[in-house]
C-alpha cells in the first residue's frame, strides 16, 4: 500500500517534469533515442555467448549451455594467447607511448623559438588525423617483399630481400611503431597543455634563483605532470582490453602467420563473426572482454578516487 | 630579463636544448616520411616499380597513374560522393543531437540530468559486442546495404556529448536567466543564445565527427555490398589489396594489363584519399588543439 | 577481406543466373521454432497448405510476391536490362519479381556465411556441401525451407526433370532442402599450366608431380616470373592435390571442405575417416612444400597476397595455376583472350589412381531461406529458370542478339558486343540444364571429349546422400577451422615458421587440442547407420 502510492507519487513525479520541461525532453530524446537503440538494445544480445547459436532460432531461443563456450576457449589455449596479446600491447601503447608523448612536450617547451615550435607541432599532430587504412597503405608501401621501400634499399646496399610478412616477431615492433608514429603528438599536446598550465611566475621565480634548465625539468616540470600522467595511464589500464582493431587489421588483415603474436581479442572476435568458426565463440570472447573492461574500469576508478577524488570518473 | 636568461645557460641547459631540437626534428621527419614516400611512389613509372621497388627519389616521373584515376574512374569518384555525403550528414546530424543534448544536461532546472548522463555514459563501459550489433543492424534495422549504416553507428559519442555540456556550463547562468524573463521559449533559448556562442566547441566537435566520418571503412566493410556505396578508405582497402585494378576502377573498360600502373595507382589512390585532409589540416588542427586543452585531463 | 575463396570461379564468369522465386504463403516464419532438429523447416508446407486455398495450381499467386535473390559476383551493366525481361515474364506467369543482390566474389567466404546467421530477409540463394557454411549445417540449423511435399505441389514439372538419385543426394535426413542443378560437371582440382612453354621445355605432358616439379623448375631457369603465383587459398589446393594424388584417398564428410578435411582411406572403407594430419605421407608432403616454397615456385609473399592465382596468371604473372577442370574449361576462353598462346592444359591430379568423382547435382543447389515471406513462389521460378528454355536463357546468358547469339549450336558474343553497355550477366550456376545449356565459344573446346572419357572411369562419391549434422561438435569444428586457417594453411606452403616436421608435430597437437577426436568419432557413429546408395 504504501509502496504503491509511493510509486504512484513518483510517476506523478515523472509525469510532471515531463509536462513541465517537455521540450528539454523533445530535444534529448534523438540521442537518447540513439544510445537505446544501438547500445541498450543490444546489450541483451551479449546473451549469445552462452548459447550454442542456432541460425534459424536465433540468439535468445537458442539453446542455454552455460559456460561450455568459454570453457571451451580456455581449452584450446585461444583465450590465453589473444589475452596476453592484448595486454602487452595495449601496456606498451600506454607506457611507452605516455613517456615519449611526455618527453616530447618538455622538449617542445623548451624550445624557445615559437616558428619552430609551431610547425613541429603540426607536423607531429599529422599523424592523428590519417586513417588507419592509410597507415596500412604507409606499410605495404615500406614492408612488401617484392616492392616494399625498405627492401628496394636492401637491395641496392647488396643484401637480401626481408620477408616482413612471413615474420611474426617483427611486427609487434612494427605495430607499436605505427601506434607511437600516430599517438605521439595528439598526447604531447594534451601534456604541453598541462605544463603551460604551470604558473609561469613559479618559473620565472626558479630563474631567479639560478635553477638550471634540467633542475627546473627535475624538480618542477615532471612533479607537475605527475597527477596528469597516472591519471591518464590509470584511465588507460582502463581500457587495456580494447584494442586497436583498426590498426591491427590494417597491418596484418588476413596473414595468418603473424597472428601467434599478433592476434588480439578484437581481431578474433571479427574472425569469428566473418569467417569459418562460430558465433557463440567469438560472443563469449566480446562478452570476456566487455565484462572484464567494466571491472578493469571500476577498479581504476576506485584507485583515482583514493588518490585523487577530484578526478574521479564516478 | 632575457640577457639574464643567456647568462644563466649552463652547459647542461645548452645540451638539453640541442638534443630537443634534434629529436623533435628527427621525429617530424619521420611522421612526414610515409606520406612523401606515398607520394612520390604514386609518381613513379610501373616498370621501375616493378624492378626495383618503391623508391623515395624515383629515376623517372610519371603521372600516369593520376591519368588513370581521374579518367576512368566512375568508382573512385562515386567513393569520393559517398563519403562526402556520410561526412557532412553525419557531421551536421550528429552536432544537432549533440548540442542539444549538451544544452539539457547542463540545465540545472532539468530533473534527470544525471540519470540521462549516466544513462549515456554506461554505454562506454559496457558493450553488447560486435555480434547482436551486426544482427540488429541487419535483421532488425534492415540497414544492409545502406548509406545509413556507416553514418547511424557512429553518429554521436558520449565523450562528445559531455564536451558540449562542460562547454555549456561555462555560459554564464544569468543569459539563461534573462532570457527567460524575456520569455522566450527553451528551444528558442538553445538556438538563438547558446548555439551561437558556442561556436567554438561545435567546431572542435564537428572536426572530430567529420575526420571519423571521413576516415570510415569499418561499418562499409561489414555492411555496403554494392560497390556503388563504398566509402572512400574502404574503396582503398580493397584496392590494395587486388591486383585487378581495372576491374575496380574501370568496370568494363579494356585495357591491357601490361600498361596498367596498378602499382603507383595503389599510391595515388592513397594519396587522392589523403589529399583533402593534407589540404584542411592547418584550418582544422587550430580548433582541434583548442578542442583538446578544453576536454582535457579528464578524458 | 581478405582470403577468400573462389571456389566456383569457374564459369561464372562466362555464365549467370539468377533465381528466383516465388511463392505463395507464407508464414514461414514460425515453423522454425523447431528447428534444430532435422525436420525443422518441414511445418512450412503445413502452412502453405492452409493459405493455397484460394487459387489455381494450387498456390493462391493472386498477392504479388518480391523475391530477392542472393547471388556470387557483382552486378555487369546490363544485368538490370536482363532482369526487367526476366521480371516482366514472371510477373506475367507467376504474379512475382526478382530483386538481385550480389556478393562479390572476394566477399564471398565472409559474407555468404552472415547471410543466414545474421537473419537477414531474403528469399533465395547457392548452397553446396562445400561452400563457406555448408549446405548440411544450413539444413541441419533450420535456415533452409523444406521443400519435400512443396515439390509435389507447386513444382511438379521440376520434381519430375530431377532424377530420384539426384534428389537423394539434396536430402538431409529424408528432407530435401535445395534444388540441384542438373548441369554434368567434373571438378577434381589439378594445375593448369602453358601448353606453349612446355613444348618449349621439350616436355610432352604433365601426368605426375614428378613432371610437374619438371615444369616449374624450368619456369624458374627460364621465365621471369614464378610457376605458381596466387594467395593464402592455394594452400587448400595443395591439400587437395595431396589427397587426390596419395592411394585410394578420398575426402569424407566432418569437416568443411574447404579446410584441410577428414579423408576415408577408400571409398569401401568409408565407414572409417581420418585425419591426414597424423599419417607419413602428411609429414612427406609438408616437407615437399617447404621444398616447393623454398624453391620459389611460388613467391615469398603469398600468404599475404589477396590476388588469385588466375588473375595472376592472365598477367603474365605465372606459369600455372591451380584450380578444379571446370574452372579451367570455363576460362579457357578468358585464358586465351590474355595470352593467346599459352593454350592452357591440365594435370588432373586424381587422375592417375583413378578417382575422379562424378559431380552431384547437390553441390551446385539453389535453396529457400526460412526467412522468405514468399517460400512456394521462390520454388516456382525456380522452376521456370530450370525448365523452360526462355527463362534458362535469360537468366544463363542474358538477351539474345545483345549478350549472346546462337550460331551452329554454340552460343557466342554478338559483333556489336561492347562490354561497358552491354557487359554482365548472372553467376546462376546453380540454375544449369544439361538439356537447356548451351555450348560456348569462351569454353575449352575439349570440354566434351574429356568429360566422356571421365564419365567412362569416373567413380560416385560413397557420401552421397549422406549429410553430416554438426550439431554435436560446433565448437570443435570452430577450434579445427581456427587451427587450420593458420598452422595448417601455412605448413601446406611451406610457410611455417619452424622446420616442417616439427610444425606437424605442433599441428597434430594443435588439432588434438582442438578435440579432432572427438569429431572424428561423431562422423562415425553418425556414418555406422549410412548405407551408400548404389
Amino acid at each position: 500500500m504504501h509502496v504503491l502510492s509511493r510509486l504512484k507519487l513518483h510517476c506523478g513525479n515523472v509525469l510532471r517534469e515531463l509536462l513541465k520541461n517537455k521540450i528539454l525532453f523533445l530535444m534529448l530524446t534523438p540521442v537518447i533515442l540513439y544510445f537505446i537503440i544501438f547500445h541498450y538494445l543490444v546489450m541483451p544480445g551479449a546473451y549469445v555467448a552462452f548459447v550454442d547459436f542456432n541460425i534459424s532460432k536465433g540468439i535468445f531461443a537458442s539453446k542455454f549451455v552455460g559456460l561450455a563456450n568459454f570453457e571451451f576457449l580456455v581449452k584450446n589455449g585461444d583465450l590465453w594467447n589473444i589475452t596476453k596479446n592484448t595486454l602487452l600491447y595495449n601496456f606498451a601503447f600506454l607506457a611507452l607511448g605516455n613517456v615519449i608523448q611526455i618527453v616530447f612536450a618538455i622538449m617542445l617547451y623548451e624550445i624557445s623559438s615559437s616558428w619552430f615550435k609551431k610547425v613541429s607541432q603540426s607536423v607531429l599532430l599529422l599523424p592523428h588525423f590519417i586513417s588507419m587504412v592509410i597507415v596500412g597503405v604507409f606499410a605495404y608501401n615500406m614492408f612488401n617483399f617484392k616492392t616494399g621501400f625498405i627492401n628496394t634499399m636492401l637491395v641496392s646496399l647488396g643484401m637480401d630481400r626481408y620477408e616482413f610478412y612471413s615474420d611474426p616477431g617483427i611486427w609487434k615492433y612494427i605495430i607499436v611503431a605505427f601506434k607511437i608514429w600516430s599517438a605521439t603528438g595528439y598526447g604531447m599536446i594534451v601534456y604541453l597543455a598541462t605544463i603551460a598550465g604551470i604558473n609561469n611566475d613559479l618559473y620565472e621565480a626558479a630563474y631567479m634563483d639560478g635553477a638550471s634548465r634540467s633542475q627546473r625539468i627535475r624538480y618542477m616540470t615532471l612533479p607537475m605532470l605527475k597527477p596528469t600522467f597516472i591519471l591518464l595511464l590509470l584511465f588507460g589500464l582502463g581500457g587495456i582490453l580494447k584494442g586497436s582493431f583498426d590498426l591491427f587489421y590494417n597491418l596484418i588483415g588476413t596473414n595468418s602467420v603473424l597472428y601467434p603474436q599478433t592476434d588480439i581479442i578484437d581481431t578474433y572476435v571479427f574472425r569469428s563473426l566473418v569467417g569459418q568458426f562460430n558465433f557463440s565463440m567469438g560472443a563469449a570472447v566480446g562478452f570476456y572482454q566487455s565484462l572484464f573492461g567494466l571491472v578493469l574500469v571500476f577498479t581504476v576508478n576506485l584507485i583515482v578516487r583514493k588518490i585523487e577524488p577530484d578526478s574521479a570518473l564516478f | 630579463m632575457n640577457a639574464k636568461t643567456v647568462g644563466k645557460e649552463d652547459a647542461g641547459s645548452l645540451f638539453i636544448k640541442a638534443i630537443s631540437y634534434i629529436s623533435i626534428t628527427v621525429f617530424a621527419l619521420a611522421c612526414l616520411f610515409p606520406f612523401v614516400l606515398m607520394i612520390s611512389s604514386s609518381f613513379m613509372r610501373e616498370d621501375e616499380i616493378i624492378r626495383e621497388g618503391y623508391k623515395l627519389i624515383p629515376n623517372h616521373f610519371s603521372v600516369k597513374a593520376y591519368e588513370m584515376l581521374l579518367n576512368n574512374s566512375d568508382a573512385l569518384y562515386k567513393a569520393y560522393g559517398v563519403t562526402i555525403f556520410i561526412t557532412v550528414v553525419g557531421t551536421v546530424a550528429g552536432l544537432l543531437m549533440m548540442s542539444m543534448a549538451g544544452f539539457v544536461l547542463n540545465r540545472k532546472d532539468f530533473k534527470y540530468r544525471n540519470f540521462f548522463s549516466f544513462l549515456i555514459y554506461f554505454t562506454t563501459l559496457f558493450a553488447g559486442g560486435l555480434i547482436p550489433s551486426y544482427i540488429l543492424m541487419v535483421k532488425y534495422l534492415h540497414l544492409k546495404d545502406s548509406l545509413f549504416a556507416m553514418i547511424l553507428p557512429g553518429v554521436v559519442g558520449a565523450w562528445s556529448i559531455f564536451l558540449m555540456r562542460n562547454f555549456m556550463k561555462a555560459i554564464p547562468d544569468s543569459l539563461y536567466e534573462s532570457a527567460t524573463i524575456d520569455g522566450a521559449g527553451d528551444f528558442r533559448i538553445y538556438w538563438q543564445i547558446f548555439m551561437p556562442l558556442a561556436i567554438p566547441a561545435l567546431a572542435t566537435i564537428g572536426l572530430f565527427s567529420a575526420l571519423g566520418f571521413w576516415n570510415e571503412w569499418y561499418n562499409g566493410m561489414l555492411y555496403i555490398q554494392s560497390p556503388a556505396k563504398y566509402p572512400l578508405q574502404y574503396f582503398l582497402q580493397r584496392m590494395i589489396n587486388q591486383t585487378n585494378i581495372q576491374a575496380l576502377i574501370n568496370q568494363g573498360a579494356v585495357i591491357n594489363t601490361a600498361d596498367l600502373p596498378s602499382q603507383s595507382i595503389k599510391m595515388a589512390t592513397a594519396v587522392l584519399a589523403t589529399g583533402p585532409i593534407i589540404l584542411l589540416y592547418p584550418f582544422a588542427q587550430r580548433y582541434f588543439v583548442s578542442g583538446l586543452t578544453i576536454g582535457a585531463v579528464k578524458g | 577481406m581478405k582470403g577468400k575463396k573462389m571456389k566456383y570461379p569457374l564459369i561464372l564468369s562466362s555464365v549467370m543466373l539468377l533465381g528466383s522465386v516465388l511463392a505463395g504463403c507464407s508464414s514461414s516464419k514460425d515453423e522454425n521454432a523447431s528447428s534444430g532438429s532435422p525436420s525443422s523447416g518441414s511445418a512450412s508446407s503445413g502452412s502453405s497448405a492452409a493459405a493455397s486455398d484460394k487459387t489455381a495450381g494450387g498456390v493462391d499467386i493472386s498477392k504479388e510476391a518480391k523475391l530477392v535473390y542472393y547471388l556470387w559476383g557483382s552486378e555487369g551493366v546490363a544485368n538490370k536490362d536482363i532482369l526487367a525481361q526476366i521480371n516482366k515474364k514472371l510477373k506475367q506467369d507467376i504474379n512475382a519479381t526478382i530483386e538481385v543482390k550480389y556478393i562479390d566474389w572476394p566477399d564471398v567466404a565472409t559474407k555468404y556465411p552472415l547471410l543466414f546467421a545474421s537473419g537477414e530477409k531474403f528469399d533465395m540463394s547457392h548452397a553446396s556441401p562445400g561452400a563457406p557454411v555448408s549446405y548440411f549445417s544450413l539444413a541441419n540449423q533450420g535456415a533452409l525451407v523444406d521443400i519435400t511435399d512443396m515439390l509435389d505441389k507447386v513444382a511438379p514439372k521440376l520434381k519430375a526433370e530431377i532424377p530420384e538419385q539426384t534428389w537423394a543426394g539434396a536430402k538431409v535426413n529424408g528432407k530435401i532442402y535445395g534444388v540441384p542443378s542438373l548441369y554434368s560437371e567434373f571438378t577434381p582440382t589439378g594445375f593448369a599450366y602453358r601448353s606453349d612453354l612446355l613444348k618449349k621445355y621439350g616436355m610432352e605432358k604433365i601426368g605426375s608431380i614428378a613432371d610437374m616439379e619438371k615444369y616449374m623448375d624450368n619456369v624458374l631457369a627460364n621465365e621471369s616470373y614464378p610457376p605458381i603465383n596466387g594467395n593464402a587459398n592455394d594452400a587448400f589446393n595443395m591439400y587437395r592435390m595431396l589427397v587426390d594424388t596419395t592411394d585410394m584417398w578420398i575426402n569424407a564428410p566432418g569437416i568443411s571442405l574447404t579446410e584441410l578435411n577428414l579423408v576415408t582411406k577408400s571409398p569401401d572403407d568409408y565407414k572409417h575417416v581420418f585425419h591426414p594430419a597424423f599419417t607419413q605421407e602428411f609429414e612427406d608432403w609438408a616437407v615437399k612444400m617447404r621444398q616447393w616454397a623454398d624453391k620459389g615456385y611460388w613467391p615469398k609473399d603469398i600468404l599475404s597476397s589477396q590476388v588469385d592465382a588466375g588473375t595472376n596468371f592472365r598477367a603474365a604473372n605465372s606459369a600455372g595455376y591451380l584450380t578444379h577442370a571446370q574452372d579451367w574449361i570455363g576460362k579457357y576462353g578468358t585464358d586465351m583472350k590474355a595470352q593467346p598462346e599459352s593454350d592452357p592444359y591440365f594435370y588432373t591430379f586424381a587422375e592417375a589412381n583413378h578417382k575422379i568423382k562424378r559431380k552431384l547435382g547437390v553441390e551446385n543447389s539453389t535453396v529457400i531461406s526460412t526467412n522468405s515471406a514468399n517460400p512456394e513462389r521462390a520454388l516456382m521460378a525456380i522452376e521456370k529458370f530450370m525448365t523452360d528454355p526462355e527463362y534458362y536463357n535469360l537468366i544463363q546468358y542474358g538477351l539474345e542478339g545483345r549478350q549472346y547469339v546462337i550460331e551452329d549450336g554454340v552460343k557466342k558474343t554478338p559483333a556489336g558486343f561492347d562490354d561497358k553497355k552491354d557487359g554482365g550477366g548472372f553467376a546462376a550456376w546453380s540454375l544449369r540444364n544439361d538439356k537447356y545449356n548451351l555450348p560456348m565459344d569462351t569454353e575449352n573446346p575439349i570440354r566434351s571429349s574429356l568429360y566422356d572419357e571421365w564419365n567412362k572411369v569416373a567413380i560416385n562419391d560413397p557420401y552421397m546422400g549422406f549429410s553430416f549434422d554438426p550439431k554435436n561438435v560446433t565448437t570443435e569444428i570452430a577450434a579445427i577451422s581456427n587451427v587450420n586457417q593458420q598452422l595448417g594453411m601455412q605448413l601446406m606452403l611451406g610457410k611455417t615458421s619452424k622446420d616442417p616436421k616439427e610444425a606437424v608435430a605442433e599441428y597434430r597437437k594443435q588439432l588434438k587440442a582442438a578435440g579432432i577426436d572427438k569429431v572424428v568419432a561423431e562422423v562415425e557413429k553418425q556414418l555406422a547407420n549410412f548405407e551408400k546408395i548404389g
